[in-house]
């Protein structure tokens, strides 16, 4: 029941918190100089201009003439109905005036969610499958050959930017000894696809299934792994070694019990709580990180949309960047949450609050 | 041992190297040269010899590239030329080490404190602060780091890059600094609140209590010995991390502003940009120039890794070996 309650209240403050990230995206944005009916109409040092009244329509048409926070409101309205409104890019205005709304921004985002989603998810399955066993291995002989060795590489691998390892990787692995796709994109589910943005390939045109997938997949999934290898060796590295160190282990090894038994059940149920809050502070980061991979891999996701949007020449497309906040901050601050419930599930330490203990100390503390 | 002097190796090597190596080899680290890069403007690999001029010659009608002019002294340039505008690799190379370093260490500074004290407050007073800092710590991991930066970038990176900190700076350091370490901080403050939570319920902090010890004394000297061997270890891969980050917004075209570098802008400047990456080419470009910096950053990130680990056992001995 008292975890019910924390779900609850945790949820309530994720819906603020949300509130306030497109809130101050909104500010941000306009405090950017720029006029969003440039989207529409010819805008620059141009002589031929349409008249100020004409700019004045198109500004109607976008909403964007009245007060901020009204249009704030309106987006949250809109937001809260799963209905994210549509891009200032891809606008325009045909001959006899009539004004037509840019690409859907939730479809479009939901495309991007689906590539930027299976490179994080499968990278983050690849870099547990590459630092759990070596991490074990290396903290049961500490300071041997073999660690050393293992956290040498770690830090080489995180010291190299992952446009220069996607390269290496895509120019050997992909290009020239031709084991996997070295470029774009393939849906897990269904066949057809637009293939990548940019950077597109005709063999990417027809595609799809999980073989496919996982194939083009593959390269990023390792360029991310690398990325993050240094700093989740490291740490299960110690939480174990610690573990080890503890009067229970030395229990368990009194009562017979084998050193992978040791390994297994006390020591690495130890690291999986911490690699949990790690994945969930790291989820950000690796959405940054995807970035650089989706450009090396020609991959259409949220990196890729989010730089078209900002890369604009006439100025920020604020809905397309407001839903994009927004979708973003679900994922961190949802899976945080998700995270910190499991967490108050595995734990039974985190429920039983520290006031509860200063009172079994008579009030001293 | 080995590691303090690697690291002052590196530090002399940046911040005394340049001016030595200038006078040394009688060229600056933003001077063109043209002869050192080929009709396709691939750039000459290590240890070349080249013609002293800043202009090529070219013959007007068929746009042939002329021999310098007679009686042109050689250069010599190192670690070859640094891609198609044709300079000194070896020259940029430290100069953009000393920009890289300094942005790296002050952001991590930055973070380190901001973390460590916002951390430290949230674990140990818990309740209220501890649910202020906690949902302060949710909203920067959430807000995507590219829109601020593209922010920064058109509104106010413009008007505290022109403040160098007394010359150390180089024009848009500061704002770099700022940003990395405005996002950077709340991952050691994750971990020092966790650590101070699980810390504060010890015996010792009780047994201090009991003995009369105010907060302020239970944080400085019960607590803090056992934050610096996690905030050493994070801080050592912050380092690393900060300098690719670094690379990473100025990629974005928000950092240091040319004729200025840095490791990661040199690292980056050969594959394009975000939106049109390019693919190595050996027609048009060395691997040169992705191999040295990457290697600087890396005996960097070692040297740093080794140092923090002999002073955290120097501090915790009882610690793990991280």
């Amino acid at each position: 029941m008292k975890l019910v309650f924390y779900a609850v209240r945790r949820a309530v403050v994720a819906f603020f918190l949300l509130v306030a990230l497109t809130f101050v995206t909104f500010v941000i944005f306009w405090q950017i100089p720029s006029d969003p009916a440039c989207y529409v109409l010819p805008c620059g040092p141009a002589r031929n201009l349409p008249p100020a009244s004409e700019f004045k329509r198109v500004r109607h048409f976008m909403g964007t003439d009245r007060p901020i926070v009204v249009q704030y409101w309106n987006f949250l309205a809109h937001a809260v109905r799963g209905d994210l409104g549509t891009a200032w890019t891809g606008m325009y205005e045909d001959q006899t005036g009539k004004i037509f709304r840019g690409p859907s921004v939730g479809s479009t985002l939901g495309d991007a969610v689906r590539v930027t989603g299976s490179v994080v998810l499968g990278g983050v399955v690849i870099l547990l499958l590459i630092t759990i066993p070596v991490g074990l291995l290396a903290a049961s002989r500490p300071n041997s050959i073999f660690d050393r060795t293992v956290l040498a590489v770690s830090l080489v691998a995180i010291s190299t930017h992952p446009i220069v390892v996607g390269t290496v990787l895509q120019t050997f692995a992909g290009k020239d000894w031709q084991l996997v796709p070295s470029q774009g994109y393939c849906p897990l589910i269904g066949g057809q696809t637009a293939g990548g943005g940019f950077a597109s390939n005709q063999a990417a045109l027809s595609c799809g299934g999980p073989k496919d997938w996982a194939t083009h997949l593959i390269l990023p999934w390792i360029t991310f792994a690398l990325f993050f290898v240094a700093i989740y060796l490291r740490m299960i590295r110690v939480t174990v070694i610690e573990a080890l160190g503890s009067q229970y282990v030395r229990t368990a090894r009194a009562k017979g019990a084998g050193e992978w038994r040791v390994l297994r059940v006390h020591a690495f149920r130890n690291a999986l709580l911490p690699i949990l809050t790690m994945v969930g502070m790291d989820i950000g980061v690796a959405l940054g990180i995807s970035l650089y991979i989706e450009a090396v891999y020609g991959l259409p996701g949220l990196g890729h949309v989010a730089l078209t949007a900002l890369n604009g020449t006439v100025g920020f497309d604020l809905p397309f960047i407001a839903g994009l906040v927004l979708v973003v901050g679900i994922v961190v601050i949802g899976l945080n949450l998700v995270i910190d419930i499991v967490y108050a599930v595995l734990d039974p330490r985190i429920g039983s609050s520290s006031r509860e203990r200063r009172r079994a100390f008579g009030g001293l503390a | 041992m080995v590691a303090a002097v690697g690291v002052a190796f590196i530090l002399f090597a940046l911040f005394l190297g340049p001016s030595i190596t200038e006078a040394a080899l009688g060229h600056g680290p933003n001077d063109f040269f043209p002869y050192s890069v080929n009709g396709n403007l691939k750039p000459v690999g290590p240890w070349a010899r080249v013609p002293d001029v800043h202009i090529q010659r070219s013959d007007p009608i068929t746009d042939e590239t002329l021999p310098p002019p007679k009686g042109t002294k050689d250069t010599l340039l190192v670690l070859g030329a640094d891609g198609a505008l044709g300079r000194d690799e070896l020259l940029r190379l430290l100069v953009g080490g000393r920009n890289s370093l300094l942005v790296a260490l002050f952001a991590t500074l930055i973070a380190m404190t901001v973390g460590m004290v916002l951390g430290g407050v949230a674990g140990y007073f818990g309740g209220v602060l501890d649910g202020a800092v906690s949902r302060l710590i949710e909203f920067v991991m959430a807000f995507p780091l590219l829109l601020f930066v593209i922010m920064i970038g058109s509104t106010a990176a413009d008007h505290i890059d022109d403040y160098r900190l007394w010359g150390l700076l180089d024009k848009g350091m500061l704002s770099l600094i700022l940003i990395i370490g405005v996002f950077t901080w709340f991952y050691p403050a994750r971990i020092v609140r966790a650590r101070v939570m699980e810390l504060k319920e010890a015996e010792f902090v009780d047994a201090s209590i009991m003995a009369g010890a105010g907060n302020w004394w239970i944080m400085r000297r019960h607590l803090f010995p056992h934050l610096v061997g996690p905030l050493v270890a994070v801080a050592s891969i912050a380092l690393a991390t900060n300098i690719l980050l670094e690379a990473g917004i100025t990629f974005l075209g928000v950092g240091i502003k040319i004729p200025g570098t840095s490791w990661g802008t040199m690292l980056v400047q050969t594959w394009g940009s975000p939106l049109s990456p390019s693919s190595f080419n050996p027609e048009l470009t060395t691997l040169w120039v992705t191999i040295f910096p990457t290697a600087a950053i890396i005996l960097t990130v070692l040297a740093f890794n080794v140092l923090g680990e002999s002073v955290r056992q120097a501090i915790d001995p009882m610690g793990a070996p991280a």
